[in-house]
């Protein structure tokens, strides 16, 4: 299988008034062609951060300090941004939260997906409206849709349209970025469905981000755990669920319902994350870990494989 | 709502908000503590004559027919003579106003477009010493003495460097004498340059300040993002997406600035003799030409209000969101 996303150490940084906030931190993991990959934490812990540093889409007061992001093989840290502009949706696309404003709302949807696949394709207008028209009907929307504003269309339609806006340039590779997260929990389920039918239909390789990881269970084969900035576990789904080895991917499975088995009283992780402008010496998660040692507090375990494709940072099972 | 009735309820709107402005004007014309003929009447007059001049003026009417003769009159584009001169208050008004329109609509215009560029880029480069100077400049400009600068430039480029005349709209001399029809132009466009220079200069700031602090405000929402994650180009991302959502607040100041070039300049028109409306007004209302001030009042009242109308439906067409 080919690699498609390989980070290598990666290191990314806010720089604010009181300082430098690690928001990315040490992170490396590998995405094969095909595969789907989650990325599950808490508000704050960098999942996000972590997704806008391989669109290189980052703020003015970020910066990549380390690390390597080898997209299709090729580092993209140094590349500037005329080389990104051309990658973007094209190489690699993205899927917003509808209920954020990414669609401009004076313009056509349909108009602003055409207009995505013309900066990166040499088609006609004409051939380009033809393959919106087979994208929505792929999403699930009615091609006559596309004449309308986005405050015209539901909450879902929003979604399914921004997902047929992702897949407009035959991207290699897909980010969604929390998309479901504001949706009732019925088009919640609907567009989750529509994602997992594409990712077959389709073959794609994505990275989905999301807080909650029952919707990553149902999409993803592949789970990384992540916790102030640093990935801690990173494993295949069914593995990750049968066999938690992280202090903190424990905690967080038994703070989820379980619709089989007894019922069991949810417990909640103790404590609060971390500052990340004055992070923990060590391991960033050894104040709220109830296995902590003294060799938690001073050093800060490496991520290693300990069998094959589970990968782990943690002192205690190592 | 349709579009048509959206227009239509705003016509009703517009004209019954026109009703109560002519009607304000009316009884703030009567309730002025001074005679509107008292400067035609003299203490030697006999009191026949006296309420014969007040006869021929209609103002020993009964308060409510006066009312219904101003209404009618004006319906009829009849707003009587000016007391000097006694020429027709409507054919001055033309006038003045259509100097106005070329000395300050165009300044209007030019400043808008002046500002709305500066503003648009200086927003896309945040920080910049370029941003940081125009920012300064534009304020040091808008907070400027109208007058002062005025008076600075004609001194500067009329009475020392002779580049321009000193005021006014024409040079007699050449009129009379009968010139081609590009001779007129030429002299009319010497005249225009240094107040149209002078009104630029004071007004691009503001809408270049107003520019780009909704270009700011826009560049923070999440389709900027989708914009440049798109793989857009800059100068797309910047004009098409940015730019595009920003002028949306732009146009109603737009619309309010046309309705004042209309009303004119006062300050610009008086420092150049510029023969517009807005020193008109100014002139007569010192000299208490009633009849021509309220023509005046009554003829911007209409002006301001269509600009607004035009306003709000260039709005709704601007702005999907905006239902009818």
């Amino acid at each position: 299988m080919d690699t498609i996303l390989e980070i290598e150490e990666l290191e990314m940084s806010y720089q604010t008034i009181k300082g430098f906030v690690s928001a990315v931190d040490n992170v490396s993991f590998k995405i094969m062609k095909g595969e789907s990959m989650g990325l599950v934490g808490e508000s704050g812990c960098g999942k996000t951060s972590l997704g806008m540093c391989i669109m290189k889409l980052l703020p003015e007061n970020a910066r990549i300090m380390n690390g390597k992001i080898l997209f299709d093989g090729e580092d993209i840290v140094p590349k500037t941004e005329e080389e990104m502009r051309k990658i973007r949706w094209k190489g690699v696309s993205m899927i917003f939260q509808a209920a954020m404003n990414a669609l401009n709302p004076v313009y056509r949807v349909g108009d602003q997906i055409i207009e995505a696949i013309q900066t990166h394709d040499n088609i006609s207008k004409e051939e380009a409206r033809e393959k919106v028209e087979k994208l929505y009907e792929l999403v699930g929307l009615s091609p006559e849709r596309m004449k309308n504003y986005p405050h015209e269309y539901s909450g879902g339609m929003r979604q399914r349209a921004i997902i047929a806006m992702a897949l407009a340039c035959d991207p290699k590779f897909i980010i969604a970025d929390e998309p479901t997260t504001a949706l009732d929990v019925i088009v919640q389920d609907q567009i989750i469905d529509e994602i997992v039918n594409l990712q077959k239909k389709l073959n794609m390789t994505m990275m989905y981000i999301s807080h909650d990881i029952s919707v990553i269970a149902e999409t993803c084969n592949k789970i990384g755990v992540m916790y102030a900035g640093n990935i801690v576990e990173y494993t295949y789904t069914s593995t990750l669920f049968d066999n938690p080895l992280h202090p903190y991917t424990k905690a967080l499975m038994s703070s989820f319902p379980s619709i089989e088995g007894p019922k069991k009283e949810l417990k909640p992780v103790p404590g609060e994350p971390p500052n990340l402008l004055n992070p923990p010496e060590g391991c960033r998660f050894y104040p709220r870990c109830s296995y902590a040692e003294e060799i938690c507090k001073k050093e800060n375990p490496e991520f290693v494989e300990i069998e094959k494709d589970h990968f782990l940072a943690c002192h205690k099972v190592i | 709502m349709s579009m048509e009735r959206y227009i239509l309820s705003r016509v009703i709107q517009i004209i019954i908000i026109f009703f109560i402005v002519m009607s304000i004007i009316f009884l703030l014309f009567r309730v002025i503590p001074s005679d509107p003929t008292s400067f035609l009447l003299t203490p030697s007059m006999t009191a026949e004559a006296k309420e014969a001049i007040r006869e021929q003026f209609g103002l020993n009417e009964p308060i409510i027919t006066q009312y219904y003769l101003y209404f009618k009159n004006f319906f009829h584009g009849n707003f009587g003579n000016s007391f000097y001169g006694g020429r027709s208050v409507m054919n001055i008004i033309k006038e003045r106003m259509l100097n106005s329109i070329f000395l300050v609509t165009t300044a209007v215009i030019l400043s808008y477009i002046i500002g709305i560029t500066v503003g648009k880029a200086i927003a896309w480069k945040r920080g910049s010493k370029t941003e940081k100077f125009f920012v300064g400049l534009g304020l040091w400009f808008y907070t400027m003495f109208t007058p002062w600068l005025g008076i600075l430039f004609l001194w500067i480029f009329a009475f020392k460097l002779h580049l321009f005349p000193l005021g006014g709209m024409i040079t007699s001399e050449v009129w009379i004498a009968n010139p081609s029809l590009i001779e007129k132009i030429c002299d009319l466009i010497h005249h225009l340059i240094l107040p149209l220079i002078t009104y630029v200069v004071l007004w691009f700031g503001g809408y270049m300040l107003l520019m780009r602090n909704s270009m700011l405000e826009t560049l923070r929402e999440d389709y900027i993002i989708t914009a440049r994650a798109k793989g857009l180009k800059e100068k797309d991302i910047r004009d098409k997406h940015a730019a595009r959502n920003a002028l949306l607040p732009i146009v109603t100041a737009f619309a309010i600035s046309i309705s004042f070039s209309i009303t004119g300049a006062v300050l610009i028109e008086t420092v150049f003799s510029w023969p517009g409306i807005g020193r008109t007004i100014v002139e007569a209302t010192l000299r208490q030409d009633y009849p021509l001030v309220q023509g005046a009042f009554a003829i911007i009242t209409i002006v301001v209000l269509i600009a607004n109308f035009i306003a709000d439906i260039a709005y709704a067409y601007l702005d999907p969101r905006i239902s009818y």
